[in-house]
């Protein structure tokens, strides 16, 4: 509230204000009180000044956290196509389970393949043996002899499998694992913005809140503001009336107490002009009507 | 969020407007503001607002004077009024019932607390 100008009093028209400002007491009064309430006007003005600056820069710093917190992509329909750390592990892991299934039924019938080669080469041998045993040694027929070059070729075949599986699985199982590698690491990458935009929406809601406790704090200086406004006032009613009043009574007193009390605007003041226990107020009460 | 709602905030103190402008654009409301009383009745015509926030004691015309202005005219008598203010008599708070205000909000107040009482009177 911007102080009012300093009114004169109802002096005497007979009595000069020089006549008045000749007393020392009075004089004092009316020389030195302006200076201190110059000095209580200046400054509370440059506390309000100072505090509208200052909340006119935390309004903006609020508005860009806000914003700031708003282009963050929060769910999928903020950004469409980026999907959710949790699914983007279960799709990999379908994948893989998917590629380990493959290759497990291929092992499975290359295996299958190969004992079924082993029986056949057990069952040549058995027969093999069992014509041997029914013809003598000098009468072992050429086809025979065929057979047991077909059996020897087939035998080195088997083997030729078998090394061949073994070596496929190596592959395998080598690139199986640089699949799970490309796959951590694009989901890493993936995780790394995400984990980026939580943590900027958290700062942001924090930011937010402690803005509002900024904001609540400065409101203080309104009661700063409000105190200084009637101590100033008071002043200049002190003033006008030291230079109209030459005696001061008790009565006097008591009823300027009274005056400067009925212009108070808060509970605190009134406690403290009684010296009463000083609670601040923590104000923030609602109250519908 | 954004609301066609219009605030006419009354404050002597350019800070404390500030800090209710802040509260209310925030939350998606437009704001007017005015210095005092007169201010504000010099503005209600011009820009009519949905909702009022006022100060109570303020030079020239304090707020509870002008709520009992505002509730002689035809045009905004039903326009809510909250006192926004430092004072916490009862006195006070039973003066401004009898002027027709409808909420009474004690600083320093909680800027939520200010949006949910505007959007509970100004639904």
């Amino acid at each position: 509230m911007p102080l009012p100008p300093q009114s004169d009093c109802d002096a005497p028209a007979s009595v000069a204000p020089e006549t008045l400002l000749a007393d020392g007491p009075r004089m004092m009064v009316t020389e030195v009180v302006p200076v201190w309430q110059r000095h209580v006007e200046a400054s509370r003005q440059a506390v309000e000044q100072g505090i509208g600056d200052l909340l006119e820069s935390f309004s903006r710093l609020c508005e860009g956290v806000v914003a700031i917190g708003r282009q963050s992509p929060d769910s999928e329909a903020a950004t469409p196509g980026l999907t959710d750390l949790p699914t983007v592990d279960a799709r990999q892991n379908e994948v893989l389970t998917r590629l380990l299934d493959e290759v497990g039924v291929t092992h499975q019938r290359r295996e299958q393949l190969l004992a079924q080669l082993a029986e056949t080469l057990v069952q040549l041998d058995t027969i093999e043996a069992d014509l041997r045993d029914s013809l003598p040694p000098e009468a072992v027929p050429v086809p025979l002899q065929r057979l047991d070059e077909s059996r020897a070729t087939v035998a080195l075949l088997a083997q030729q499998v078998a090394a061949d599986t073994r070596a496929d699985h190596e592959c395998q199982d080598l690139a199986l694992g640089h699949a799970r590698k490309s796959l951590s690491a694009l989901a890493v990458e993936r995780a790394a913005p995400e984990v980026a935009e939580c943590a900027l929406q958290s700062l942001s809601a924090r930011i937010e809140k402690d803005l509002e406790r900024v904001v609540l704090g400065l409101q203080f200086q309104d009661r700063l503001n409000q105190t200084l406004t009637n101590v100033a006032c008071d002043m200049a009613r002190f003033t006008d009336w030291m230079r109209c009043n030459e005696h001061a009574s008790p009565a006097d007193a008591m009823r300027w107490l009274a005056e400067l009390e009925r212009t108070y605007t808060m509970q605190e003041q009134r406690a403290r002009h009684h010296s009463l226990p000083n609670t601040p107020s923590q104000g923030g009460s609602v109250e519908f009507f | 969020m954004t609301t066609c709602k219009t605030i006419l905030v009354i404050d002597d103190s350019s800070s404390f407007r500030t800090v209710v402008k802040l509260a209310l654009q925030k939350a998606g409301y437009t704001v007017v503001e005015a210095v005092d009383g007169e201010d504000a009745v010099a503005q209600l015509d011009t820009a009519p607002p949905d909702l009022i926030v006022c100060d109570v004691n303020m030079p020239r015309m304090d707020g509870l004077s002008f709520a009992r202005h505002v509730k002689t005219t035809e045009l905004h008598r039903f326009t809510p009024i909250i006192m926004l203010t430092t004072e916490s008599q009862e006195a006070k708070k039973a003066e401004g019932r009898a002027a027709g205000v409808r909420a009474w909000i004690t600083k320093p107040f909680q800027p939520s607390q200010l949006v949910d009482a505007v959007a509970r009177l100004c639904p």
